[in-house]
């Protein structure tokens, strides 16, 4: 079995669960992210902060997870912030339009408010 | 400027399974370097070179090819560019198993998905997972100089990339 490349790690907050997203989002890894991140959603009830600082790699797999998950949180109104996106991963989000879609911020450690 | 007669051919063959398209992204990041694309176009490069796989891949289970057919990856590399073609292999004389058909089912063109990408039909749409589907196309066309669905033959598909 080959090793799946990607790592998530869950720390619940007051209000949201922060979810840290590392190595590789592909064809492979997709299905795991979207599984856990729809327990999440299903286990909390609350928004999510998904941190990107170590997520190296996405296409539009990854892309379409994101946006299946976003449609959940929305029919229990709430929302998903991004954070920490590399600059190559960044451009997919504004050159398919989906940096409209999701609260994206650089994501400054403080964990606050101040969206850019 | 190199020609493709003094360009160097580096092939690789992999399985149509999902858990190999990562190693094909290795390859490509040292094709890529070795001709000296910066690392964002490298970046670039892998997504697109992954989208290719991924709908090959799709294309291939919904023929149930998995077990016969492989892709085989051709890196042509010149002084000033990087062409990538994809060859399906073994899945000759398979109804519907033409490139087109494999990459793109249903015919969308290139160009169509790069309208498609630059409206915002995605943000608007109601059904976004259907149009998730099709980022990939939109992806390659974006990120790549060239990009061509091949309508018949086995060469799939074919992208090209400038320094």
């Amino acid at each position: 079995m080959l090793s799946s490349g990607l790592t998530i790690k869950e720390q619940e907050r007051e209000s949201s669960v922060l979810i840290e997203i590392g190595g590789e989002v592909d064809i492979f890894t997709c299905q795991e992210l979207k599984d856990t991140l729809y327990q999440l959603v299903e286990r909390h009830g609350k928004d999510l902060i998904l941190d990107c600082t170590t997520l190296n790699y996405i296409d539009s797999t990854g892309l379409g997870v994101f946006v299946a998950v976003l449609k959940k949180v929305r029919q229990i109104d709430r929302q998903i912030t991004i954070e920490n996106l590399k600059e190559s991963i960044l451009k997919l989000f504004l050159i398919t339009n989906l940096d409209s879609l999701f609260n994206i911020r650089p994501g400054d450690g403080c964990g606050g408010d101040n969206a850019q | 400027m190199a020609s493709e007669l003094d360009a160097a051919i580096i092939e690789l063959v992999i399985p149509m399974r999902a858990e190999y398209v990562s190693i094909a992204r290795l390859t490509v990041s040292g094709v890529a370097n070795r001709i000296g694309f910066d690392f964002d176009t490298i970046e670039d490069i892998k997504v697109s070179l992954s989208e290719v796989c991924n709908r090959l891949i799709g294309g291939s289970a919904r023929l149930r090819l998995e077990g016969r057919a492989t892709c085989r990856i051709v890196f042509v590399l010149s002084q000033d560019n990087l062409r990538i073609d994809f060859f399906v292999d073994g899945a000759e004389g398979v109804e519907g198993a033409d490139g087109a058909e494999l990459f793109s089912p249903g015919g969308a063109s290139a160009a169509d998905d790069r309208f498609f990408a630059l409206g915002d039909r995605l943000a608007e749409a109601d059904d976004r997972l259907a149009a998730a589907d099709r980022l990939g196309p939109a992806l390659i066309s974006l990120l790549m100089d060239e990009f061509e669905i091949s309508p018949n033959g086995r060469c799939v598909v074919s992208m090209k990339k400038y320094l």
